[in-house]
Parts: C-alpha cells; structure tokens; sequence
C-alpha cells in the first residue's frame, strides 16, 4: 500500500490526456430529457427535482398557514368551518415536518455533498431517485387530501384516542398513517445513502478531520433518522392495525395506553427538531467562513457540538409531555437533557460569532449573510424560550398555548427556513448560469425578517395571556383580537417575501451543463469547475479549505491531472475510500438512468394509497408489481470484477468489486439492519411500557403461555435456518460452475425461517389468546408480525440469490447477494430470539 | 494489471464507538435511570424509593467515572488507533473529539443524577 505523501508527489499527473476521454465521461453520464427525463438518476437532475418539490409543499403549506391566519385575524370569524380548520393545521404541520424540512434537508445532501465531496454521484443513485419519486407521489397524494375533505384533523402529531375510530371515522386518518409511514421509509433509503456516501465516497486525502462541517451534519442528521423514523413507523402500525383490526394498543379499555403514542411518536418527534435544525447548522457553518474570508472558528468544537446535540435529542421527547402526569423525577431527567442539549447548540452560534468577528470587518453583508443573520436572531430567541419551556413548572403554564406556536416557530423557521434561503442565494450559482438578484434578495430577506418578527414575537404575550393553539375562533371578549390582527398582517408580509424570491428565481435561476465559477471565492470542493459527471478527475485533498490552500487545484481537477479522469470499465464510477483517512480502496460501478426505480416508487405508493381505501386486492397486485421491479432494479446492481482492477492514477490500481466489510453493499445493509433493530427496540419499549400501566392483563401465571417446549423449537428452527445460510455460502462454486447445493440450502434456510414464525403464532393461537383481546395480545402477536415482515424479505431475497446463482451470476468470487441475504437473516435470528425470550420469558419473571 | 498490495481497512467501527464513548455511556445512564425508576415505581411500591436511589446514584458515579476516565486518558483510542491510522493528525483529532464529547456527556450525567436529590423517588407533584 502507498503512502499518501507518494500520491502527494505523483499529482497532478501533468501528461497530456488521451482524446475523446471526456466525450466519453459526457456520454456515460448524459442527463435524459424529454420523456425520459423521469429515468434520470444523476444528483444534480433528482437533486433539484427534490428541493424544488419540497420548496412546493413549503409554499403550499405557507399558503394553507395564510388560510388560518386570515380565519384567526378577527374574534368571532366564519371564513372556514371549524371542521375545515382542524383539517387545515394538521395538513399545515404534517407537511412542513413531513413534506418540506426534512425533504428538503436529504435534497440538499443529494444535491451538494457529490459535488462536496468531488465524488461523481452518490453510491446508490437510483435508491436517491427512488426515495424521491416515493416522496412526490406519496406527499402530493397526501397534500391534496385538503381538497377532498379527506385530510386527518388529529394535529400533526395524531394523539390517541382522539384519531382511533371511534372518534375519527372514515379514511382521513389512515391517509395520515399510510401516506406517512410510506414517507418516512423514502426518508430512511435517503439516509442510508447519505451515510454511506459521506464515510465512502470522499475523495483519496479527505480524512475524518477534513470532511466539510455540512458532511458532518449531514452524517449526523442521516444517523438519527436512522435512529429516530422506525420509533413513528412502529407507532403509525400500531395505530393503523389498531384501526383497523382493533388490536387494543392504545385503548385503555383493552389494556393499552394512548400516551404510548406520545412516547413513541416524541422519541421521533423531538429529535426531528435537530434532524431539521443540525443540516441547517451546517449549511450556515459553510456559508460563514466563505462571507468571513477566513476558516470557521472552532471546526473540531463544532463536530463535536453536531454530535453531542444529534445524542442529547433523544433525551428530550418527555420534554413534550410534561403535563401528562409523569413521576416527578422522571420529568427531571428529560428537563435535564433538556439543558444540556442548549450547551452544544450554544457551541455552534458562538462559533459562528467568532468567526464573524475574527474576519475584522471583511464580513461581505449579502443576500446569504442577510439570512445567517436573520437566523442567528431568530433562532437564539427560540433556544431562549426553549429553556424556559424546558423548565417544567413553566411548561405547565405555557403549555398548548400560542407561547409554544411561537417558540416552535422561532426554532424551526430560525433553525432551518432562514438558513435554507441563505443556502439558495449562496449555492444556486453551483448549478444555475446565473446569480440571484442581489437586489430581489434583500427585499426577500427583510419581508420576511419584518414579518416573521410582527407575526411571532408578540405571539409569545397572546399565549401567556391564554390564547389556547389550534382554536378555530376566539370571543371578542378574550382580549385576544389585536394580537391576532398583527399576527395575520405579519404572516401575509412573510408571503410577500416568499413571493419576492419566486419572482426572484423566475427570472434568474437559469440550470445548466456548467454552474457559475466560484462566485463567492469560497474554499470547498463544490465550486470546482463541474460538468454532468461532476468534476473531471477526483482532487486529492490535504486541507480542509482546499480552494483556499491549495494552489491551482481548480485548473488541475479540470485538465483531468488527478484520480479518474476517464471511465475505464464504461460505466459510471466513483472511487470508494477507507471511512477514516479516506485511502482509495477500490471503485464502484454505478448504475445509470433507468425506469425500475420510477415504477418501483409508483407502485409501492400505489400499494400504500389504495390500502387506505381499503381496496385490498389492487393494493396488493401494486405490492407485487413493485417488488418485482425492486427485484429488475437490484439485479443490475452486482456487475462482478470482470473489468478489474482498473488505474486510477497516482500508481493506483484499484479492484472494481469487494465484498465483506469494505463494500459499500455490505455498509447499506448493516445501516438497514440498524433501522430494523432501531424498530424492534421501540417495539420492547412499548411491550414494556405497557406492561407498567396495565400488568393486569399480562398472564398471571405460566399455565396459560404456551409450553416452553414450542419457543424451543421456534428458537431451534430460527438458528438452523441462519446456519444453513451460513453453510451455502460456504458450498458456493468457482466461477463458470453451477451447484445444486446452494441454491438447496438458501431455499431450506428460508422455508425453516418462515416455519419458525409460523410456529410462534400458532402455539399463542393453541392457547386460545387474540390480538384483539388485550394490549398483551396485540404486543404478543406484534412480535410474529415484526419477525414476519424479515423473514418474507429473507425469502424474496433467497428467491432472488437462486435465480442469480442458475444464471451464473453466483459464484465463489461474485456473491454481494448472498452475503446481504445471510446479513439479514442473522439479524432476524437475533431479532426474533430476543423476542422470544421476551413473549415467553418475561410473563414467567414477573 | 496487479491491484494496489491490499483493500486499505482502518477497523471504522471499533473507533468510531471509542471517539463516541461520552455519548454512549450518558444514552446508558439515561436509559437505564430512567427505565429503573420507572419500573421499580410500578413493580416495588413500597420499596421502590430506596431501589430507585441507590440504582440512580450507582449508575451516576459509575457513569461519571468512566466519563472522566475517557477525559483524563485518552489512551486506550490512540493505542488503537496508532495500529489502523497512519496519521499522527486524525488521531489528535479523533482523541480530542472523544474528550469534548465526554466532557459535555458528565454534564448531562450530573444534572440527571442530581435530581434525585430534590425530588421524590415515585411520587408525582402534579
């Protein structure tokens, strides 16, 4: 292995390049038009397409947030009906939480961290542009709910039992639950991808202590959606099975608890806050040093500000349940969490101030800074309410009040909307032909400083004087009337500044092949000279400002003088690197535009929206069709080492295909093994959780659990079905050679899988329990239905192994497929023995 | 064409779970204080009071002992980190990542721990 201070020395490598090398990098990486544009996978297209539809549901959502603000601007008023009004917050917040923040923050990852990272695309292109077509679909399915009195009116967060059946008939809910749920997995396949992009594809010499703070909140930002999404998707299962089959989870009467909801949903829910917050923190951590002209202060302080507030977030969602009757003491430990997550978000604000500060006057004050600074008040005003709010006996006073409407307001449109307006002042030059209006930007900026501040900052008093959220109307004897008439004025200023930008952008925003060459003068790898497979030859870096240090680097980079400069296998391609010190390791071979991801997301959005309707055989024909073009898509993928290794430059020859630990494969399928355990460990917690509330219908005594002898074997059935995986990888043949053996023992393994979950339901059934009897049955058939779910991926992934290996696409040397399979059901065994010794070994404890 | 001698490997996970120590053991503490009150209240009634603290204050000092134990050396990191990092740089700075993030973990430690101190073991004031 070389050195890195060798590649130092060998680059840039000055010879001439051969011809028609980047005719053919233009040709591998052409970006589809016409019809065919919906096939396009390459980051700048889906990553535009992606921000520019989050920017639509912000707008759309703004325009809904006018519609009640008018309502609410005089006491007494009558412009929409209360029923409509309920509809209209829900949809408000569901879609600027679900629709626009979180969107728009992977957009910008998809968007900004290739070229960040001088990577020609991120590992998994065509899941980016699935998570994407999943997102539209779904989100605008969701949206238009509003036009057909069929949006939910439980609030964005959709407390029990208020959205259980009785009191919330009809489909309005399940559009929440379905419609969300399926969002939230496109928001987990963006994660994955962001996670293994920012650790794999930095270019050779980026180690950890050189990786743009905006890769580090993205990293962070794609760990605790990681961490954080399966707690809702769990709870959104529990409460449309509840729905739907009356499995008791959240009914008293059954045993259940409607506040499991609330923790489940706040685990999720109060780490969204920073999951919004921290990308945003990083885009204003990139665009300061740039405005300062001179390095961020206190870069390893900020890492590990990012990494402490992703930790301490999830040490807060009892912060939202403060008046629910907690123990006092446990309100102590979330009120606790509650101040130490300010100490690290305090680290980043100062950062910033002192960067500002060190530039000694040469901070440019433009549309971008304009932003961060509207952000760096408002956002602190809303840290400060935070800690009030985070004192309990103050909460008890604030709480559901428009206090909390506006602290929420000044956290998440000064955490995250005032620096994405910066973003888009700053970085639309990177793809767009021209800059936005300077002039346009200003007048944006201060419509909505002013207007933000006139709708929000007294709203603070409206709701210290009594003002309760989500009312429809309000008497004239409240007191409440001239407040709300500022609010109102207030939020239509902020419309104008909205509209401002659009005109702004309309005539502007121009994309092109080429964006702007550096315009701000900045220092990071985004504003190297680009065309559509990004950067012509991939810079080895050695600072953290390379643009800045490193002396010609732009003029390198485009006369192709570093790493890959051509396309030597004829696909598209990236180098992978070690995930610490960013040491080339070998290249991946991407695949290109295609229509298997596009129809993948249109028929499992189709299989999600016609379950809500409860038109059953359609949705799941939809659930076949998209499993099968899954399965088309996936087959692509393993492209073997047939064309390696390969030269990269600097005396690199790299393999084009791994397997184990150091493939980018094996990396996703540990982070989805994560999500899954990330579920399950939700799912403990609600077991045991609501086995403190109502142990009274937990088994009094063990005559009436199944026999032990049946867990035995479920448990035995589980671990031969992970060893006989574990032995078919181990029977695969040589290259060219064919073995009835492993495609036998991959098909046993995965029929003894689903005979073990089989075997567990049955004996709960022999005893006569139902999972709509009680909350214990509906948690004790939730476990076979969790452990389910992975064994019918285990089986429609062996199927899939089989049809490779009698293809000739298996073998000793090419078996990425099998390996992620036997991932996968060792995960499950593990999964489904630590429910086992839950289900069975738990009610014989206590 | 040969490949380059080896695939470069520099054990990512065993590091980054050391560099993220802090955390981790304050996600322990949380847990486990929060999940013993709350347990013991509902199983142990008469007796939980004295449960509840004696596993609160246990955990706390154990957990701060560890967090200072990361602030104070460092080494058990840079040991394994000499073996699978080339550069003197990454490790400074990766052992100085492990020490903040410790550093602010003993503050959420201290200030869960302490609140034992002022305010009922089970009880709610509510």
């Amino acid at each position: 292995m070389k050195k890195i201070t060798e590649q130092e020395a060998a680059l840039p490598n000055s010879l001439p390049r051969p011809e028609g090398e980047e005719e053919q990098l233009l040709r591998i990486w052409y970006a589809p038009t016409g019809w065919r544009w919906f096939t396009a996978v390459n980051n700048t297209t889906v990553g535009l397409l992606y921000l520019g539809a989050a920017f639509v549901f912000f707008v759309l959502a703004g325009l809904v947030a006018l519609v009640m603000r008018t309502q609410l601007a005089v006491p007494e008023n009558h412009l929409v009906s209360q029923d409509l009004y309920n509809q209209l917050f829900t949809v408000h917040g569901t879609t600027m939480m679900f629709l626009f923040a979180v969107p728009a923050m992977e957009a910008l990852g998809v968007l900004l961290l290739p070229q960040m990272l001088a990577a020609r695309d991120l590992p998994f292109p065509r899941l980016s542009a699935f998570a994407i077509w999943a997102y539209i679909i779904g989100g605008g399915v969701f949206f238009s709910t509003i036009f057909y009195d069929l949006a939910p009116k439980g609030g964005w967060f959709m407390y029990p039992p208020l959205t259980l059946t009785e009191y919330s008939p009809g489909d309005n809910a399940d559009f929440w639950l379905l419609g969300i749920g399926f969002i939230e997995i496109s928001a987990i396949a963006g994660a994955i991808e962001i996670i293994v992009g920012i650790l794999r594809t930095r270019p050779p010499g980026m180690s950890l202590d050189k990786l743009p703070i905006f890769g580090w909140s993205m990293l962070v930002f794609a760990g605790m959606i990681v961490v954080a999404f399966p707690a809702v998707i769990l709870a959104t299962m529990f409460l449309e099975i509840e729905r739907s089959f009356s499995w008791p989870f959240f009914t008293a009467a059954g045993g259940g608890d409607p506040l499991l909801w609330q923790h489940l949903f706040w685990f999720f829910g109060h780490p969204e806050v920073y999951i919004i917050f921290l990308p945003a923190a990083g885009l204003v951590s990139m665009i300061v040093p740039t405005m300062a002209r001179t390095p961020l202060v206190g870069y390893k302080l900020i890492v590990v500000a990012l990494i402490a507030t992703g930790f301490f977030s999830f040490g807060l969602w009892v912060h939202h349940m403060f008046a629910t009757g907690i123990p006092s003491l446990s309100l102590a430990f979330f009120s606790a969490a509650s101040m130490a997550v300010a100490v690290p978000s305090g680290i980043q604000v100062f950062a910033w101030i002192a960067t500002i500060a060190s530039a000694k006057g040469r901070f440019q004050l433009n549309t971008p800074s304009l932003f961060v600074l509207g952000m760096l008040f408002i956002f602190t005003v809303g840290g400060l309410t935070g800690v009030m709010v985070a004192m309990v006996p103050f909460d008890w006073q604030a709480h559901d009040t428009h206090f909390i409407v506006a602290h929420l307001h000044y956290v998440l449109v000064g955490g995250m909307v005032f620096p994405l307006f910066a973003t888009f002042y700053y970085w639309a030059p990177m793809v767009s032909t021209r800059m936005l209006s300077e002039r346009l930007g200003k007048w944006s900026f201060w419509l909505m400083f002013i207007g933000f501040n006139l709708t929000f900052l007294h709203m603070h008093i409206t709701g210290l004087i009594g003002m309760p959220r989500r009312v429809w109307t309000y008497s004239e004897a409240s007191g409440w009337g001239p407040y709300n008439f500022v609010s109102t004025v207030g939020a239509y200023i902020i419309g104008a500044g909205v509209l401002v930008f659009i005109i702004d952008m309309m005539r502007n925003f121009r994309v092109g092949k080429h964006g702007m060459s550096n315009p701000w003068q900045a220092g990071t790898l985004e504003w190297l000279p680009t065309d559509v497979y990004s950067t012509r030859s991939i810079p080895h870096v050695t600072s953290l400002e390379p643009l800045w240090d490193q002396p010609n680097l732009a003029e390198q980079v485009e006369a192709g003088q570093h790493y890959l400069p051509n396309a030597p296998t004829g696909w598209r391609e990236t180098i992978v690197t070690s995930p610490i010190e960013a040491k080339p390791q070998y290249v991946i071979q991407m695949l290109g535009p295609g229509w298997m991801h596009f129809f993948a997301a249109v028929f499992t959005a189709a299989c999600f929206l016609l379950l809500t309707i409860k038109v059953v055989v359609p949705a799941l024909v939809c659930g076949v069709l998209a499993i099968v073009c899954f399965l088309v898509w996936a087959w692509e993928l393993d492209k073997g080492p047939a064309k390696g290794p390969i030269d990269i430059g600097a005396g690199f020859k790299l393999p084009v295909y791994v397997t184990g630990p150091v493939g980018h494969g094996w990396w996703a399928m540990v982070i989805l093994m994560l999500v899954a355990g990330s579920l399950y460990f939700a799912y403990l917690f609600s077991y045991l959780y609501t086995w403190t509330v109502s142990p009274g219908v937990w088994p009094s005594d063990a005559a009436s659990l199944p026999r032990l002898q049946w867990p035995v074997v479920s448990a035995v059935l589980f671990i031969a079905s992970a060893a006989f995986f574990a032995v078919a990888k181990g029977t695969l043949p040589e290259p060219g050679e064919k073995s009835l053996l492993t495609p036998l023992l991959v098909l046993l393994g995965a029929l003894l899988g689903v005979f073990a979950v089989y075997m567990e339901i049955w004996c709960q059934w022999q005893t006569g329990l139902r999972p709509t009897e009680s909350s214990y049955g509906a948690l004790v058939y939730m476990a076979g239905v969790l452990d389910g779910e992975l064994i019918f991926a285990v089986l429609i992934m062996s199927l899939f192994v089989i049809a490779r290996h009698f293809t000739g696409k298996l073998d000793r040397v090419r078996f990425a497929s099998l390996e992620n399979t036997n991932l996968l059901i060792y995960y499950t065994v593990v999964q489904a023995l630590i429910g086992l010794f839950m289900i069975h070994g738990f009610p014989r404890i206590i | 064409m040969a490949t380059s001698k080896q695939v470069f490997s520099d054990k990512f996970i065993g590091i980054a779970l050391l560099s993220l120590a802090g955390p981790l053991i304050w996600v322990v503490h949380f847990a486990v204080v929060y999940g013993v009150q709350h347990v013991a209240c509902v199983a142990l009634l008469n007796n939980a009071d004295f449960w509840v603290a004696t596993s609160i204050i246990v955990m706390t000092v154990v957990a701060l002992l560890a967090l200072l134990a990361l602030i104070l050396k460092p080494d058990i990191l840079q040991r394994l980190s000499r073996n699978r990092i080339q550069e003197e740089r990454i490790i400074v700075f990766l052992s100085g990542v492990m020490r903040t993030l410790a550093f602010l973990s003993i503050l959420g430690v201290l200030w869960s721990g302490i609140s034992l101190f002022f305010l009922p073991a089970c009880g709610s004031v509510t």
